[in-house]
């Protein structure tokens, strides 16, 4: 951090997956493109092949191992202990935190959005990586505890890693399975869990959140309060194809139109596709590019008047 | 409301519920595990290092807040670590795992039937169990913690691992727990033989971690043949499980292990009661992060909603945390919740097997 520099909140990505998906090499991966200081909360330094004192430090990366056991009985107050000293020590512009493989998000997501961290913290987003060679086998229902399944259909961004590993018509499998868990969630696929930039980010339950590093690719993430009308849907979608809100690379979302129906939106360079969707959902949309006008996305929802 | 007095000693009231006959007051077992080191102002890596002290704190305690069973407990790893597991200790916290012994398949065979009388921490458990049975027998039953051979072979293997390993080496897992089994059995005869209660914990057999078919496959199958053992040689005991977590989903498996107290920790109370009263004690559940942050009149509250579905089960309940309380957790809330079960949990004495159940007002 220069001199000078007002320090803020620390974004925080809570980064999960089962053994072997590719948790540790996708943090790696981050880390060496990471800008500013950065601190990563790890399950064991054994994941990251750290070995030594509990913190470690290597030029503007701290790695700090999180007390062991599951979260939950007394182990979240050491979680929440763990946060506070790196907010308040190390003072990280961003903050990685990668739990137990086997532990479920939501009861990480509820101790890091919880009282006692509000304003230490900025939960941004939750990613799940999976492993695409075993996630039809390892996601039935009785195969593992809900930890599993659990991990998915709290993420905001899921990277199914891995696929080099399979064929077309598996990922295409993966791809059904993880849109019926998770309809809202941003699949992105990758081998070796190497994205094509840093990690994108942005998340907030109840209004608009978004974040960027440097030069690489934002993600803004809206959870709309109210139902959008008809036209306002119309004029989003031509405004998504024009650019008008940034250059979009991907955009998917669940939308709970004027009158009672859910929309499917997915966007991916061409023609924006709207499909019904059949069941009660959440509203939220998730848009990843770059130069995203944040303001004037966060207006169009947020008005509910569609102007642009 | 006034807080009514009691009238049995702890070991009285739990005694009632051996004896099928309504106890004056439901019992209440907020779990004072490692708490108690702050009671006696010793840190905790030092107190659950040494025998007399981990027993007196837990005496300390058990004067200090009039709980109704003392329970000698440091880590669900203690038997791991006697069989070669190594933990790391910290200063005011429950040691931690280290790396785990087992890394290959074939480091099953590092793994030791432990000697009772010098490794790990036993001699500690064992000389604490002596020294608080000695001083508080008469009045409170003591019990002491074990982890069942489900979580102890987790510990062994890595939680992670060992989770992987229940789907791609089925055989090997079986091994490794029968290994573990013998050792909790010997564990069991060590606590019985020192007149405490063996309770069993299996916390890596939370619905969180595994599914009814792994729990039936790899936990029923090894926890039955403890509780079967503790019937036959326990000279009258419960046989008593604690599974922290979410355990709904693997109720029916559970059943199969034939245990006679259950301690729950993330489940609604009454749908327990709905499912399993007739079978068993139920033994919870107020939620252990609100003992450390909630106020004692929430905690009273909480407590109220859970004794209102609960009292009344067929065979019978126990008031407590759902899982240990936090270290740091402020005395006075765990006043609040045994004084919930004084002032909700008084019953009709009579000779009619199971607890009637009746507020006070």
């Amino acid at each position: 951090m220069s001199a000078g520099k007002e320090w803020s909140i620390p974004a925080a990505l809570l980064v999960c997956g089962f053994l072997g998906a590719g948790k540790t090499t996708f943090i790696m991966e981050q880390l060496r493109s990471s800008r500013g200081r950065t601190a990563v909360l790890v399950n064991e330094f054994g994941d990251l092949g750290i070995d030594g004192s509990l913190i470690r430090s290597r030029g503007g990366i701290h790695v700090v191992e999180m007390p062991g056991g599951c979260i939950c009985c007394s182990q979240r107050e050491s979680l929440v202990e763990s946060v506070r000293t790196i907010a308040g020590e190390i003072r990280p512009d961003m903050l990685l935190i990668e739990p137990s493989g086997v532990a479920e998000a939501s009861e990480v997501i509820k101790v890091l959005t919880d009282e006692p961290l509000l304003g230490v913290i900025r939960l941004d987003a939750v990613i799940t990586i999976i492993d695409a060679s075993t996630f039809l086998e390892f996601s039935e229902p009785d195969s593992f505890g809900s930890f599993f399944l659990d991990q998915v259909t709290n993420a905001d961004l899921v990277i199914v890693n891995k696929t080099d590993l399979v064929s077309p018509s598996e990922r295409e499998r993966v791809a059904r399975r993880l849109f019926d868990l998770n309809p809202i969630a941003l699949p992105v696929e990758t081998a070796f869990c190497q994205l094509e930039t840093s990690l994108p980010s942005g998340r907030q339950r109840q209004v608009l959140s978004s974040g960027h590093f440097g030069l690489g690719m934002e993600c803004v993430s809206i959870v709309p309060e109210l139902p959008i009308f008809e036209n306002q849907l119309e004029k989003f979608t031509h405004a998504l194809s024009r650019g008008e809100f940034g250059q979009v690379f991907r955009s998917k979302g669940l939308l709970r139109v004027e009158g009672g129906r859910w929309v499917n939106l997915q966007f991916a360079g061409g023609p924006p596709t709207l499909t019904p969707f059949h069941e009660e959902g959440r509203s939220r949309i998730t848009l990843i590019g770059f130069n995203l006008d944040r303001k004037r996305i966060s207006e169009f929802f947020k008005q509910n008047q569609g102007t642009i | 409301m006034r807080i009514p007095e009691d009238t049995q000693t702890p070991l009285e009231r739990v005694g009632s519920y051996l004896q099928g006959v309504n106890p004056q007051r439901i019992a209440c077992f907020p779990f004072i595990l490692n708490h108690a080191a702050k009671v006696i102002d010793v840190p905790v890596a030092k107190c659950i290092r040494n025998a007399e002290l981990l027993g007196k704190s837990q005496v300390a305690a058990y004067r200090r807040y009039g709980n109704d069973m003392v329970c000698i407990f440091s880590t669900t790893s203690t038997l791991a670590e006697a069989m070669g597991q190594k933990l790391n200790f910290i200063e005011n916290d429950a040691p931690q795992l280290a790396d785990p012994l087992i890394k290959e398949l074939e480091d099953i065979d590092r793994v030791k039937i432990p000697d009772f009388s010098r490794d790990g921490r036993l001699p500690v458990y064992l000389g604490a169990t002596e020294y608080a049975v000695a001083e508080v027998g008469r009045e409170v039953g003591v019990c002491t913690v074990l982890a069942g051979p489900f979580t102890t072979a987790a510990a062994l293997r890595g939680t992670e691992v060992f989770v992987r390993d229940l789907y791609h080496n089925k055989e090997w897992v079986h091994k490794l727990l029968e290994i573990c089994f013998q050792a909790g059995l010997k564990f069991v005869n060590e606590i019985l033989k020192r007149r405490s209660l063996p309770d069993i914990v299996e916390p890596i057999g939370s619905a969180s971690l595994i599914s009814p078919r792994m729990f039936s496959e790899f936990v029923s199958p090894y926890m039955k043949r403890m509780a079967d053992h503790i019937h036959l040689n326990g000279g009258g005991v419960p046989a008593v499980m604690h599974i922290c977590g979410k355990t709904k989903p693997n109720w029916k498996p559970m059943l199969e292990a034939d245990f006679d107290i259950w301690s729950l920790d993330v489940v609604d109370m009454g749908e327990a009661r709905a499912f399993a009263g007739d079978r068993v004690t139920l033994v919870g559940n107020v939620t252990p992060a609100n003992l450390l942050k909630n106020t004692p009149e929430e905690i009273d509250a909480e407590a109220k909603v859970i004794c209102e579905k609960a009292i009344g089960n067929p065979r019978g309940f126990i008031l407590a945390s759902g899982c240990e309380i936090p270290i740091n957790t402020p005395p006075q809330n765990i006043d609040a919740l045994i004084n919930a079960a004084r002032r909700y949990g008084q019953l009709e004495v009579d000779d009619v097997p199971g607890p009637k159940g009746k507020s006070c007002c």
